[in-house]
């Protein structure tokens, strides 16, 4: 994974160890509020550090930079997972502007959060009323969601439901 | 977080309705990245007016902050915009684009910012001295005053960098404290001499290598020659394209690092990774990606036909635009290829005062004033390769144009932009050897 280090301008999630919930096969991971609110969907997974600005259009909502895992996915609607930022401090006004467009996803989870991305989230609370809620979960539990599960993300807990191939 | 009591009358709404919602987004920030206080600033470098990069959203931002009547309370720069101010026809930008562009530009003047529209305030803007607090947004711009100015700013995204601007304050945390400037990962060079570097696309190379490897960390670079404020200007770009660096340390070049124990601050390494000119050379071949698709190799002997040569990210200073013109020799740009130089009014008046600007137009060398490429719509133009000496557009412009690139330094650029072909060696060093 080309993911992200431990840095003071970043948020970084503990790892606890999850317990299982129930016998079905919800688990639930412990989560760190960067920006608060409650969200859910299907889990959209990158091992990958994003840039917005660059990475992402959106108008439609659809990963554009040729060189990332997710080219060519929708964000829209899902819980977008990634471990870290990089790149363009554009990628603020990139999440807001997807934001007064409908084209975020419902939530966005990381290992750590840039400011950069968090400004956008933030800004959207204050002028449209309407914000992407972001969480960090630690690196160990980061790596044990996959594309397709279904996630839950509820104050400081992310409960995730296996999805098909799991 | 501690405010001070005007702070606190500034989140109440005391100075007005724009420094209310500057300050509660500052605020906010600050709570989140547990920050203990706010701290002055003396200067930003505002970032969110490109409307390309915002959209309608980065737009009703800024019009719903001069509406409310914000104005900054520090000199603040304006990066750039998304279009060049009066040439905007000849680079094909729909007139409802030029619009969006005007209205943001208008509101940030309406604010009180200074009309700059560069990415490279460092060189025609306002250059902060070491040590000095700034709030400045933009990734490269970022990382060369942190790195080779010494000032200090965070890595702040586009919107906060207004607030900063308008309230005169930042939270205090990350880059602004002593114990978050010094090294974590120590990256030495081994080989690359000043010789290899006159391909200065190897600059690139090398930043955009740094970039990946520090993450999000405080690189310290051993080996690298110093070079030109352009070389550095360029390294700083390609590495906050391909990380989320935003300080580095060269060794013997940047003020924080007389050595490699005092950019340290005396501790160890948590990495040391070594790296040399066929690491560089590999990354420039990553950056190319009109190589793996045409099969370099085999037209190798004829050349790649290149539609566009574009100099100048980010901006082109007054000394990058007379190399070119050496370069050419007094020779013209082929009827096949495009070539534009990308910069600011600054540079553009003092090429009009050493009476240059004529001798780029009859080389039929295009100047783009307040823009750039990544922030156009290039509909229209139907470029299919495009070749640049800067590894942040080699990073960015397949994403944003569809076009593949090759990373060459600017003697190559040159000869591309009188062939019309890209052929290697014209630099003679480093990976186009």
């Amino acid at each position: 994974m080309s993911g992200c280090s431990s840095h003071s301008q970043t948020i970084l999630a503990q790892h606890v160890p999850a317990e299982s919930v129930n016998p079905v096969d919800a688990t639930v991971i412990p989560a760190k509020t960067v920006v608060s609110g409650e969200a859910s969907g299907e889990a959209l997974v990158s091992r990958m550090p994003l840039s917005f600005w660059g990475g992402l259009d959106p108008s439609t909502g659809k990963v554009i930079d040729p060189r990332h895992d997710l080219f060519g996915q929708y964000v829209t609607g899902k819980v977008l997972l990634f471990p870290c930022g990089k790149g363009s401090s554009s990628s603020s006004a990139v999440l807001l502007e997807a934001i007064r467009a409908g084209t975020a996803p419902s939530a966005i989870v990381n290992v750590e959060t840039e400011p950069i991305l968090a400004i956008g989230s933030i800004v959207g609370r204050q002028i449209y009323r309407r914000w992407v809620p972001i969480v960090v979960i630690s690196r160990e539990d980061f790596e044990r969601v996959n594309s397709g599960d279904t996630l839950v993300l509820t104050g400081s807990e992310l409960r995730v439901k296996r999805g098909k191939g799991n | 977080m501690f405010l001070t009591r005007e702070e606190e009358g500034m989140l109440r709404g005391e100075q007005g309705e724009a420094v209310r919602l500057a300050m509660t987004i500052l605020v906010e920030m600050g709570e989140v990245y547990g920050a203990s206080r706010m701290i002055p600033i003396t200067q930003a470098h505002i970032d969110g007016c490109s409307y390309s990069a915002t959209g309608d959203a980065g737009l009703e931002f800024a019009e719903l902050l001069a509406s409310l009547g914000a104005k900054v309370r520090v000199p603040t720069t304006l990066n750039i915009t998304a279009r060049d101010i009066d040439a905007w026809s000849e680079f094909r930008i729909p007139p409802e684009h030029a619009a969006k562009c005007a209205a943001m530009e208008a509101a940030y003047l309406k604010m009180g910012c200074i009309p700059t529209w560069t990415c490279a305030p460092y060189q025609y803007g306002l250059v902060p001295r070491f040590g000095e607090a700034v709030a400045w947004a933009e990734s490269n711009a970022i990382n060369y005053a942190n790195s080779v100015l010494g000032a200090r700013t965070n890595r702040h995204g586009d919107l906060v960098d207004i607030c900063g601007a308008i309230t005169g304050r930042v939270p205090e945390f990350g880059l602004y404290l002593d114990e978050n400037r010094r090294g974590q990962v120590l990256i030495r060079f081994k080989g690359i001499t000043e010789s290899i570097l006159k391909d200065d696309s190897l600059y690139s190379s090398a930043g955009y290598l740094v970039g990946k490897i520090a993450r999000d960390r405080v690189a310290v670079i051993e080996g690298l020659p110093g070079g030109t404020p352009d070389n550095l200007k360029a390294f700083s770009a390609a590495a906050a394209s391909s990380g989320a660096i935003g300080l580095f340390h060269i060794v013997g070049v940047t003020p924080e690092a007389p050595s490699v124990e005092a950019a340290f601050g005396g501790a160890p390494p948590e990495e040391v990774v070594v790296l040399g000119l066929g690491d560089l050379e590999a990354t420039a071949k990553t950056l190319s990606t009109a190589f793996s698709t045409t099969g370099f190799r085999r037209r190798e002997s004829y050349g790649i036909p290149v539609d566009l040569v574009v100099i100048g990210c980010p901006h082109a200073s007054y000394s990058e635009v007379v190399s070119i013109l050496r370069a050419l020799r007094g020779r013209k740009v082929s009827a096949k290829t495009e070539f534009w130089v990308q910069s600011n009014a600054t540079v553009q008046g003092l090429l009009r005062r050493a009476g240059l600007d004529r001798a780029l137009v009859d080389a039929g060398v295009k100047l783009l004033l307040d823009g750039c490429i990544l922030n156009f719509p290039l509909t229209g133009w139907g470029f299919g390769v495009i070749l640049t000496n800067s590894g942040k557009m080699a990073h960015y412009a397949p994403g944003h144009t569809g076009a593949k690139v090759i990373l060459g330094g600017v003697r190559t650029c040159v000869e591309a932009a009188v062939t019309g072909l890209f052929e290697r060696a014209s630099d003679g060093g480093g990976a186009e050897q």
